[in-house]
């Protein structure tokens, strides 16, 4: 158990005295950065997020070629100092696609995780708390799980698929589809942390005193369970950026020429076969990489949120320790 | 290893794999395909097609396996005569007109062995080969061919289209003079008779098989012909599994020459860049429809070659005059001069085909170029659209098939070459199923379209893309000279006054321009280097007939 663990501290929600909590964010935040550089590992996805991020916000006031303007003279032209990463077959320029491809692949991840998280939380402590609680209530919280049940029993890509093809093609038919298949899973944890927190006895105490649904959740209930949602979100910000850059691949995702790694990969890949392999290579990395570094992140939560693999020594740590004995 | 009482093997790690290494070498081994066919390899054509034909009977599909297998289990009334093309050790349909000749070109007999029009050209009587059996051993006869016709006005499927376009005006107009003798009447004068009835879409079944075959439900027997084939042509289905493969068979009784391959695997291969790796490890023959950089790569094979022949093949974009601005002809002209179609030729084609500058494949007799003036020029498309009122562009949507990569490639070319005169165009890309529909429906501004008249006629392929009637007519373009002009060239048998109605009404239709033209991009074949007896058809289908082993 750490310090900052409601349970450690008597079951207690967090201090309610603004000036606790800004002390209280700030200790965090301070302990939390000493355990990413103490964790090279986990680092290292917080700066290749950090990049991708950084290339898709200056990327606009760079010098670069027009990402959705074709040059009809260059024809899958090889990486060259012109062109960096070389052109496609259509004669846009893969670099600057690159770099502008996370406006849109980071835009579409952030905004359906979060709008799924939103939903599928609010939802999932609903029925967390009213689950026996017998009545209509009961009745609303097993309806909710059943419809759950129903689109995790889909198959993620496929159901994603029909989606948008319901929806139509557009950034926004994404977002909603990509932010629908995932709503189960913030549904599904949140209820889960909900059973456990409330039997707490501080969590029956409030209720006992008058406390209602809302109050229990806000101040008492969510806030300790936010922790595993966290990390669940950075996960699935990779998981939709690879589900998003799938649509694009198979034709179902952002119109063209909108620059985003999927499409990028669709379009390049049939002249692989052939020999040129840089409209394809060059998105497939960036994606590659991208998700590795929210998957990392992710990691670095989930590390952080469990006490003993927050407290446990660093390599480096130990090695010192070791050596300071012997 | 012990065999249990009841004399099964148990099933463990060693045995599994023991029989999963014999299984992968059977698989592997050399000749695997010849002896799944029982077959010589050199007497068998493997093709890699991106897709099996979705129905064996033209009055249901025309879809392009169906156009690549159908003439090899279908025999015509008559076909063109062939003469060689300008590429080497390749043949193809001699188109040019021979009013000397009945039937005004060269036309060979296939079913029928002679044929008589009358002295004012609304009759014309086929006399029929004997002794041509079908692949279910029936003779054909003229039963055969009246049956054929009164399906088409039956079942009303192309064949609807087919029998307007022949002038049939009822079944009736088929008539049964004797058993080798068959009479077609028309109602008026039809100049391009002969030369449809040796379209691909109008094979002659088998009438006894058919009627067999027929139930109270399904009177002209179209669940069986969906599936198997009746016909008098050189090959006899043996399998078909959609999806899969066709395998066809050489019939030993077909009447004409035999064809070389003894056995043709039609195989399903969706991805072209697996195609080309089939082609160049040997696997295959043929490769079909190949990226033009794919067919590029094969420039320095040593088993594999392209031959590319000038074909009818027709690369545009329909610009739909029910919607505005497209109502307006010299914001359709603009949108000509807009596209970069050297470019495309030049890059995207990888210089497969050549830019389009007439609205019918420019080989066809009548077809003429001289009114083009298209060619890439951004500041008269500017000032057209000045002219038209529009000179700060306008927003328009184009969409395109998924299923055609370089569509892709040349929309987003035009749509760079587009946003030059200010127009914004939103790119929609379509299933393929999804884009034929919208294409019939008519429901998008600006669409893509690939195709070709398959009948080498100007009034025929006018009439199939410009008349207001017509239901190709995708742009909706409606012209009353253009209907007329159409109209008198496919209705005298004057030679001059067909073609100079078909010259008048290009020269209208290049005027108004109804299409962005593109590209013909012409008619290529990846195959191995060993094969050979290659004949171009304006249908643009493979013969598999034709081909051998050089």
């Amino acid at each position: 158990m750490s310090e900052t663990d409601p349970a450690a501290l008597g079951g207690q929600p967090f201090a309610n005295e603004t000036g606790g909590e800004q002390l209280l964010a700030t200790g965090v935040l301070k302990e939390f950065c000493g355990f990413l550089m103490n964790r090279p590992s986990y680092l290292v996805g917080y700066l290749i997020v950090a990049m991708v991020a950084l290339s898709g916000l200056v990327a606009p006031l760079l010098p670069l070629a027009s990402p959705v303007d074709a040059d009809a003279g260059a024809y899958l032209v090889p990486p060259s100092w012109a062109h960096p990463m070389g052109t496609d077959s259509a004669g846009l320029d893969v670099f600057s696609r690159v770099l502008f491809a996370p406006r849109v692949d980071l835009a579409i991840a952030l905004v359906s995780t979060c709008w799924a998280a939103c939903f599928g939380s609010v939802a999932g402590a609903f029925v967390g708390l009213w689950e026996e609680r017998g009545g209509i209530k009961s009745g609303a919280a097993t309806l909710i799980l059943r419809m759950a049940d129903v689109i995790q029993a889909f198959p993620v890509f496929a159901l994603a698929l029909v989606l948008v093809a319901v929806l139509g093609q557009g950034m926004t038919s994404i977002i909603i589809a990509i932010g629908i298949v995932n709503l189960p899973l913030y549904l599904r944890l949140m209820r889960g942390e909900v059973l456990r927190i409330r039997d707490q006895s501080y969590v029956e105490a409030a209720h006992i005193a008058g406390a209602g649904d809302i109050y229990l959740l806000t101040r008492h209930i969510v806030p300790n369970a936010a922790p595993p949602l966290l990390a669940q979100m950075s996960i699935n910000t990779g998981v939709a950026v690879l589900l998003a850059a799938g649509l694009s691949f198979i034709g179902a995702g952002v119109r063209a020429p909108t620059p985003e790694w999927g499409s990028m990969i669709a379009m390049g890949f049939q002249n692989v076969v052939t020999g040129q392999w840089w409209p394809s290579m060059f998105p497939g990395l960036a994606l590659a990489l991208t998700v590795f570094g929210l998957g990392r992140i992710g990691a670095s939560i989930l590390a952080w949120t469990n006490p003993r693999e927050r407290s446990r020594p660093t390599r480096r740590a130990w090695k010192a320790f070791t050596e300071g004995r012997n | 290893m012990h065999n249990t009482a009841n004399g099964t093997i148990p099933l463990s790690r060693r045995t599994l794999l023991k029989y999963g290494a014999a299984a992968s070498a059977f698989t592997f081994a050399p000749g695997f395909v010849n002896a799944s066919f029982g077959q010589d390899r050199s007497k068998t054509l493997v093709i890699a097609a991106p897709a099996t034909p979705l129905s064996l009977d033209v009055e249901n599909s025309l879809s392009p396996g169906t156009i690549d297998t159908v003439a090899a289990f279908y025999d015509y009334l008559i076909g063109f005569g062939t003469i060689p093309d300008t590429v080497d050790g390749v043949m193809r349909e001699d188109l040019e007109p021979r009013p000397d000749l009945p039937g005004g070109y060269n036309l060979k007999g296939m079913l029928a062995e002679s044929w008589a029009f009358a002295e004012d050209g609304k009759s014309v009587v086929f006399t029929l080969r004997q002794g041509v059996l079908s692949n279910w051993g029936n003779e054909l006869t003229a039963e055969d061919v009246k049956y054929t016709f009164d399906r088409k006005f039956e079942v009303k499927g192309a064949g609807a289209f087919m029998t307007s376009v022949m002038g049939l005006p009822d079944k009736d107009a088929v008539k049964v003079e004797s058993k080798y003798v068959v009479s077609f009447t028309l109602k008026d004068p039809n100049p391009i008779l002969m030369i449809v009835c040796g379209h691909l879409a109008n094979p002659i079944f088998d009438s006894t098989k058919c009627k067999e075959m027929a139930t109270t439900d399904d009177p002209w027997a179209r669940n069986f012909l969906d599936t198997n084939v009746a016909g008098f042509g050189p090959y006899a289905l043996k399998d078909i599994t959609r999806g899969q493969q066709m395998v066809a068979t050489a019939r030993s009784d077909y009447y004409g020459e035999k064809p070389y391959f003894e056995t043709v695997v039609f195989r399903e291969v969706p991805i072209s860049a697996t195609r080309l790796q089939l082609l160049q490890g040997g696997a295959v023959d043929i490769a079909q429809n190949l990226a033009p950089t794919e067919m590029k790569s094969l420039e320095n094979s040593t088993d594999a070659t392209v031959t590319s022949i000038e074909a009818s093949q027709m690369l545009w974009i329909e610009l739909n005059t029910a919607f505005a601005p497209l109502d307006n002809i010299k914001v359709r002209q603009a949108l000509n001069y807009a596209m970069p179609k050297d470019e495309v030729v030049k890059t995207i084609m990888q210089g497969f085909g050549k830019k389009m500058t007439t609205f019918m494949p420019d080989f066809y007799p009548g077809a003429t170029a001289e009114f083009y003036d298209y060619d890439y020029d951004i500041e008269k498309a500017k000032a057209l659209l000045a002219e038209a009122g529009h000179a700060d562009g306008f927003t328009s949507t184009l969409a395109y098939n998924a299923g055609i990569p370089f569509e892709e490639t040349i929309a987003i070319m035009y749509q760079t070459a587009l946003k030059k005169i200010g127009v914004t165009i939103e790119l929609k890309k379509l299933p393929a199923g999804t884009f034929f529909d919208s294409l019939v429906k008519r429901s998008e501004p600006m669409t893509f379209n690939l195709d070709a008249p398959f009948t080498p006629d100007p009034g025929f392929s006018l009439n199939l893309y410009f008349h207001s009637g017509s239901f190709l007519d995708f742009s909706n373009y409606k012209n009353e000279e253009v209907d007329a002009l159409i109209k008198t060239s496919l209705s005298t048998l004057v030679e001059e006054d067909r073609f100079a109605a078909t010259t008048a009404a290009q020269k209208i239709i290049n005027e108004e321009a109804p299409w962005t033209l593109i590209a013909n991009p012409g008619f290529q074949l990846a195959h191995g280097k060993d094969i050979g007896g290659i004949v171009y058809y304006t249908s643009n289908r493979l013969n598999f007939q034709d081909y051998k082993r050089v």
